[in-house]
């Protein structure tokens, strides 16, 4: 096979991403094994969190065969990559690979599964179930992030929802059933226009002469970037086959048109995933009603697949409907940030979960006005604007996921000691568990994106980015960060400050088990926000590469 | 042969004879009471017989009485049997009340 | 020397270890150890401090590892100095009446800089796109100055706790709280760019916010702190917005002269001439928005509410906090950006101007009406602080720099000095009787000045030391506040703003005034604590284990409330203890409050000018006229305070003489303005309606929204169903159920039962015999 210069196999011949899922198929397995053999639960929880660590491991290794400055042809080279063909007659490939912007994204998934196992340990129904389904979903997402055919990509994007969906409804609280519900199918709907603009787009590709699922060629293609075997951008391909199918004489010779099309069918279907107000709905549900570890993995990872599919498809295959559309995307990420920031206020009084969650929204309204700011036209903005805009993207949902995921397994670990999810049922309890008080502090600081802590230093990149693109925006999204410092220090205080309610007088400490699960992410929070080096070069070089197609006026 | 007693009073007779026997096997809870009303609706039609044979049959009139000797006989057979019945049935059941015997209820 | 200069990061990393030493490790279960610790590793980080403030002013400088003098440089800051006609020409572009004038000084705008740095190491942080963001310390006169205060002050303040914060519980957090914080600000002193300056700031407010809420079981102190985070957040964000703007403009954020930093003279001269948002040149935009940072920082107006509330802190923490450092950093920063604030010619230095002169004046007339010791304080801060912010609008650099300087030390040994006076009055019977109660209000009482009176005998140490930090924040020569002070006035003299100098020395009376009416209400007269004005507990706290605890060790010394107010020389002997660390951090301190002014002495004698020469900066020669005014004005402060209280207060309960005369103004007063009653009423509301509004937005519209396509969903797959159902279904279904039906109907005739079975034989027979006898027919 003729491989092109981006793309390049693993250097040790071994497949490391087919490793890696298999790994935690692998553990699935074996739950099964231990169900068939009847080994005791506990044996069950320790030796899944303790299976967790074999793809950290391989995450790790996939790291370190990782060479993160490596460009070429326009874009970040794809490594590691395992290309064998699957479906002959529809040109489907079996296609992993990595770049810099999956990695720290597989890197973040193969962290926090532990933990949600470890917060998992107090399931006493059904466990074996509910840790199989953990693993089931850590493969999911995963595969999702390492996928780079959209036919496998859109089973892990599907296939994903199953075990959250049975996570929440089995295990989950009062009104888990509307949650669970909503929450998929909300996302299923969602992504029907995606699978069928893929459609499309492999009947026009097979027009032009090279019918493919290939996003990394798609991409390619999108940004008229060569391709071997076909000339011409995507968006030319995709208008001829418009006119070849005669829709051009009904809507018109407007090739931005079907551009524009495809961007909203993609944009729905992730924005649905990533919260983006006004499809954020679903989230404080699913987050509020799932049990702990079904919270952690979803706020954690599952709402990065949305920013991730963005990055890999959105901005890749139709920049020029992203240019156009970027005010949209501000304005959208601004309203969500502010109405995270507003409704975590106004729960306050009320769910510690649906604050969380609430919060969760706004940090992803971030995101989303770093992936608006990056495709923004041109005003003044430099290559290193939006490779700070995107980078800082990147950095923010790092920060997010150990920070939320965090704040979740401590929520949880609050429930557990006190059945109760309420913020006017506590009080004081700094007094009785300063332990327990110091961490939640120190991983609220993080959440809410104090300096030293790393989601600053995403927060602080965005703004920079987005600043040079869309600074009206900017300036009226700062809201946000006043007002969410604001609920969760509302929290904070509700929980730890204050008299001692009387009810939580003998009130336990965090265990250790506890406080080694959090240590890490704590450390691991304090050690990008000193020095992000180790995440933000990971990104970089692809992020430069992937923003240049916008330097130049697209439509 | 007088004619003093006319046919209609014999079937009437039968007729009342059948009617108590069906009364007997339709009311009486006691199993064996249910078998006697049977053995009494068996006797009416024995009556019937032996006097239509006599009153309608060309000579020699053997007829109706040859039946009902097979149908003494046969109703001794069955009284056998559904008394044997009866007995097992009380020693599952503990009781000879039709009503408690239902297990072949739809 | 060369030592000094490479290891100055150790500075701020010492205080880091000690917190995280006393966080992590076993130390934290000894109160005394921590202490010490903490105090063991200023005291290395002072000798670092000094030591590298000694290199600097030899003119040392680290370039490429070898130690250099600067002697090349040393011409830098002079020759460029003496350039008004450029300064004052430029100056005629919009501004009010105040910023006009600031071209007057002798400095001149656009021609300010900064001596060379003595420091610079900088490594790689973060990569963006093609270039890398750099981090790391940047050492210059200036830094090396600020931080020599900072660690003194600290080290004084570190020591002073160990005795203030002996009873507390929690001692450990508290060290390991002011060691972070200390870190923190020796970080931002020596950042080498804003972004690393602005991180260090805000773990400033982090532990600002730790620390105010020490104390977390009282609801003021934890909503104090809150409100401070809050407040100063407000004022962090758009800084943050600033720091962005620049970065976007400037394509860095590090400071220095060179290519792609951002002193560069040509960037800075672009940034003045070309405008961005509304018709604004970038450099007031940018401008504006730093100051934003020090609005909220410095607790100037609008935001300066949440500083008298953070004195729900431990009084330690006032000093160094909310006294001597953090807020100060505020003038640090727009000290430190201040070539990008005078690059517009004025616009943005007015701004400053103003806001710093207003709150001067403002916070000093709420001081007057205060009865709260640490209160008087804070918005005595506020006030100073103004001045400071008021000298850099109009260009004096080193007057400004000077008075934070001097400043600090003086001011956290007032704080200092009030600490120790708490702390005697807590050890009052009368107020160990209300701690019984409610610790609370006993605190609040304890501080009250009007139940003070006559400590002059009972704390001869605090007295003293605390006249003399009393004399300096009054301004009176020789002390340091008078020096300081004085240069910003002249420069206000001298560049003829008379609105401004006007309102300064309003400012400087008042301070007089209000600080001789504490000094003569706490030291003088009788003691009033007998018979104290309790503070009334809006929400008394229910009672903790802790509270308990101490209740048990007060019982014993109930019995001497009996006893009459005026039996104070009984009360003389262990009540009145004043702890050996807390003397000796007060002496310390006091003896900078004495000498601090002479570090830049305006005479042209050796040693004369030394701070001036030291920032390469030009010196500012004495005024006569201003210096003879100001020190008028201090002494008639002083003198109007002095008889209005000669004789008033014979009792806590009587009213104040200013209240007698006016009394809606110092009602007005007294409550501040009702500036925290009107920001509750319109910013609290507002967002607390706002919040509301989405979280209905989000329940009502969108999910309602969702939901009933959910609900329409549904309604169309039964409407599809119906239409299923009806044409396809029915028909099989209806067999199979009429089946079914028939069935469970029939089945009831099977009943089990022998004598059933015979009557439906029976009635069958009845009914063929009726059908063949009638119908068959």
């Amino acid at each position: 096979m003729n491989v092109p210069s981006y793309l390049a196999f693993s250097p040790d011949g071994v497949p490391w991403l087919t490793l890696l899922l298999l790994s935690t198929l692998a553990g699935v397995l074996l739950v099964g094994l231990a169900g068939w053999l009847r080994l005791p639960d506990r044996v069950v929880r320790l030796g899944v969190t303790a299976w967790m660590g074999v793809p950290l491991a391989l995450a790790a290794v996939i790291w370190s065969r990782f060479n993160p400055g490596a460009t070429a042809a326009g874009q970040g080279t794809v490594q590691l990559v395992e290309l064998i063909p699957w479906i002959k007659a529809i040109h489907v490939d079996y296609f992993l690979g990595v770049d810099g912007l999956s990695l720290p994204l597989i890197l973040l998934t193969v962290v926090m599964a532990p933990v949600a196992a470890i917060a998992s340990w107090g399931v006493t129904d059904r466990p074996k179930a509910h840790f199989a389904l953990l693993l089931v979903l850590e493969a999911a997402m995963l595969g999702y992030f390492m996928a780079l055919d959209f036919f496998f990509f859109f089973i892990f994007w599907e296939f994903s929802l199953v075990p959250a969906f049975f996570l929440i409804q089995s295990w989950g609280r009062k009104n888990r059933r509307y949650a669970a519900f909503k929450f998929f199918i909300y996302t299923m709907a969602g992504s029907i226009g995606l699978l069928l603009l893929f459609q499309v787009l492999y009947l026009a590709t097979r027009q032009a002469g090279l019918p493919t699922w290939n996003l990394i060629d798609l991409g390619r293609l999108g940004r008229s970037l060569p391709v071997e075997g076909v000339t011409g951008s995507l968006r030319d391909i995709l208008f001829a086959y418009m006119e070849k199918v005669g829709i051009t004489q009904t809507l018109g010779r407007f090739p931005l048109l079907y551009t524009s099309i495809a961007f909203w069918a993609i944009f729905v279907a992730f924005a649905i995933k990533l919260a983006v107000w006004p499809f954020h709905t679903w989230l404080p549900d699913a987050y509020a009603e799932a049990p702990t570890a079904g919270s952690i993995l979803l706020s954690a990872v599952m709402s990065k697949m949305g920013a991730y599919g963005m990055l890999r498809i959105m901005l890749p295959l139709v920049p020029d409907a992203a240019q156009y559309f970027a005010p949209v995307l501000g304005g959208l990420a601004l309203v969500g940030i502010t109405a995270g920031a507003f409704g975590a206020l106004a729960n306050t009084g009320g769910d510690i979960k649906r604050l969380i969650g609430y919060t969760s929204i706004n940090h992803m309204g971030y995101v989303m006005l770093a992936i608006a700011a990056v495709a923004a036209l041109p005003d003044g903005a430099t290559q290193d604007s939006r490779a700070s805009a995107l980078n800082g993207a990147m950095m923010q949902m790092v920060a997010h996921g150990l920070s939320t995921g965090a704040l979740f397994f401590l929520a949880g670990a609050l429930y557990t000691r006190t059945k109760s999810w309420e913020l006017m049922d506590f009080g004081g309890l700094r007094v009785a568990a300063p332990t327990f008080a110091g961490v939640m502090g120190a991983v609220m600081f993080a959440n809410l994106g104090l300096p030293g802590m790393a989601g600053f230093v995403g927060e602080f990149f965005i703004f920079r980015g987005a600043w040079a693109t869309l600074p009206l925006f900017t300036n009226l999204a700062v809201i946000g960060l006043i007002v969410t410092a604001l609920a969760l220090l509302l929290m904070y205080q509700r929980i730890f400050l204050g008299p001692l309610n009387e009810d939580w007088q003998k009130i336990a400490d965090l265990r250790p088990s506890e406080l080694w699960t959090i240590m890490p992410l704590l450390a691991l929070l304090l050690a990008l926000g000193v020095y992000p080096m180790p995440i933000l070069s990971l990104a970089n070089a692809t992020a430069t590469q992937l923003v240049a197609v916008f330097q130049h006026v697209l439509s | 042969m007088t004619q003093a007693i006319p046919l209609e009073a014999v079937l009437v007779l039968a007729a009342a004879l059948f009617c108590i026997g069906l009364f007997g096997a339709l009311s009486r809870r006691n199993m064996v009471g249910v078998l006697m009303g049977v053995e009494l609706m068996l006797n009416a039609v024995n009556i019937n017989m032996v006097a239509i044979g006599r009153y309608l049959e060309p000579y020699p009139y053997v007829a109706g009485q040859t039946f009902t000797i097979f149908i003494i006989t046969v109703a001794a057979a069955e009284a056998a049997v559904g008394l044997a019945m009866i007995i097992a049935i009380y020693r599952t059941w503990l009781t000879s009340n039709v009503d408690s015997v239902d297990s072949l209820k739809g | 020397m060369a030592f000094f200069l490479t290891y100055a990061w150790l500075i701020p990393a010492l205080p880091l270890l000690g917190c995280a030493l006393i966080t992590f490790t076993p130390l934290r279960r000894s109160k005394l150890a921590s202490g010490w610790t903490a105090i063991a590793l200023m005291l290395c980080a002072t000798v670092l401090a000094v030591g590298l403030l000694a290199a600097t002013a030899q003119g040392l400088a680290l370039r490429d590892g070898q130690v250099v003098p600067l002697a090349a440089a040393a011409g830098h800051g002079e020759a460029t100095a003496p350039a008004t006609g450029e300064g004052h020409g430029e100056a005629t572009t919009p501004a009010t009446g105040e910023g006009h004038g600031e071209a007057a000084p002798a400095e001149g705008h656009g021609t300010f800089a900064f001596p060379e740095p003595n420091v610079v190491q900088r490594f790689a942080w973060a990569p963006i796109g093609e270039s890398v963001f750099a981090m790391g310390v940047y050492i210059d006169t200036p830094v090396a100055a600020m931080l020599a205060m900072v660690t003194i002050t600290a080290t004084c303040i570190h020591l002073f706790s160990l005795g203030y914060m002996a009873a507390n519980p929690r001692q450990s957090r508290f060290f390991s709280f002011i060691s972070l914080f200390t870190a923190a600000m020796l970080l931002m002193t020596m950042a080498d760019n804003l972004l690393l300056f602005f991180m260090a700031w805000e773990v400033m407010g982090l532990c600002s916010y730790l620390l105010i809420g020490f104390l977390f079981e009282r609801p003021q102190a934890y909503r104090a702190a809150v409100k401070a985070f809050i407040t100063t957040r407000i004022g962090d964000v758009l800084m943050l917005l600033g720091l962005v703007y620049l970065y976007t403009q400037a394509g860095s954020l590090a400071f220095g002269t060179g290519a792609g930093e951002i002193f560069n003279p040509e960037l800075l001269k672009r940034l003045g001439s070309e405008s961005g948002f509304f018709g604004v040149s970038h450099a007031t935009g940018i401008g504006l928005l730093l100051f934003a940072g020090t609005v909220g920082k410095s607790a100037q107006f609008p935001l300066h509410v949440w500083l008298p509330d953070a004195m729900e802190g431990p009084t330690p923490v006032s000093a160094l906090i909310h006294a001597a450092t953090m807020v100060s950093a505020g003038v640090f920063l727009i000290a430190r950006t201040f070539p990008i604030l005078q690059a517009d010619n004025g616009t943005t230095l007015a701004a400053v101007t103003l806001i710093g002169a207003f709150t001067a004046l403002f916070a000093a007339t709420i001081a007057v009406a205060q009865y709260d010791i640490k209160r008087i304080l804070a918005y005595s801060t506020l006030s100073q602080l103004g001045f400071m912010v008021a000298a850099i609008g109009l260009g004096g650099w080193v007057a400004g720099m000077f008075h934070l300087l001097t400043h600090a030390f003086f001011k956290a040994l007032l704080f200092l000095g009030s600490g120790s006076i708490i702390h005697g009055m807590e050890a009052t019977p009368q107020m160990k009787a209300l701690h019984h109660q409610d610790e609370y209000a006993a605190q609040q009482t304890a501080q009250d000045i009007r139940n003070m009176g006559g400590l002059r005998t009972r704390m001869p140490w605090t007295f003293w030391t605390y006249t003399l930090g009393y004399l300096a924040l009054a301004g009176i020569v020789p002390f340091a506040g008078f020096w300081s002070k004085d240069e910003i006035l002249a420069h206000a003299f001298v560049g003829a703003n008379w609105v401004v100098f006007g309102v300064l020395t309003l400012a400087a009376f008042l301070t007089a005034f209000y600080m001789t009416r504490q000094w003569r209400l706490v030291f003088f007269g009788e003691f009033r604590g007998g018979q104290p004005v309790v503070f009334q507990n809006p929400e008394p706290a229910p009672r903790t284990a802790h509270h308990s605890h101490a209740d048990h060790h007060t019982h014993h010394d109930d019995h001497h409330d009996t006893h009459g107010h005026d039996d104070h020389h009984s009360n003389t002997g262990p009540n009145w203890q004043e702890h050996p660390s807390m003397i000796a951090a007060l002496v310390v301190l006091a003896s900078f409050a004495v000498t601090a002014g002479f570090f830049n002495l305006p005479f042209a004698i050796p040693g004369g000018h030394w701070l001036s020469s030291l920032w390469r900066q030009e010196a500012a020669p004495l005024n006569f006229i201003v210096a003879g005014v100001s020190l008028l004005v201090a002494l008639g402060g002083i003198a109007a305070g002095w008889s209005l209280y000669g004789g008033a207060f014979a009792g806590a309960h009587d009213t104040d003489p200013l209240n007698r005369q006016a009394p809606a103004l110092f009602r007005l007063l007294n409550e501040k303005y009702r500036i925290d009653e009107l920001y509750a009423a319109s910013f609290g509301r507002l967002t607390a309606i706002l919040a509301l509004a989405w979280a209905w937005m989000d329940h009502a519209i969108l999910d309602g929204v969702v939901n009933s396509i959910g609900r329409l969903t549904l309604f169309i797959g039964q409407l599809n169903f119906i239409v299923d159902d009806t044409l396809l279904n029915d028909g099989p279904d209806a067999l199979a159920s009429g089946t079914l039906a028939t069935g469970k109907r029939t089945r009831r005739l099977q009943t089990g039962k022998a004598q059933d079975y015979l009557s439906y034989v029976f009635g069958g027979a009845v009914i063929l015999a009726l059908v063949y006898l009638y119908v068959l027919k």
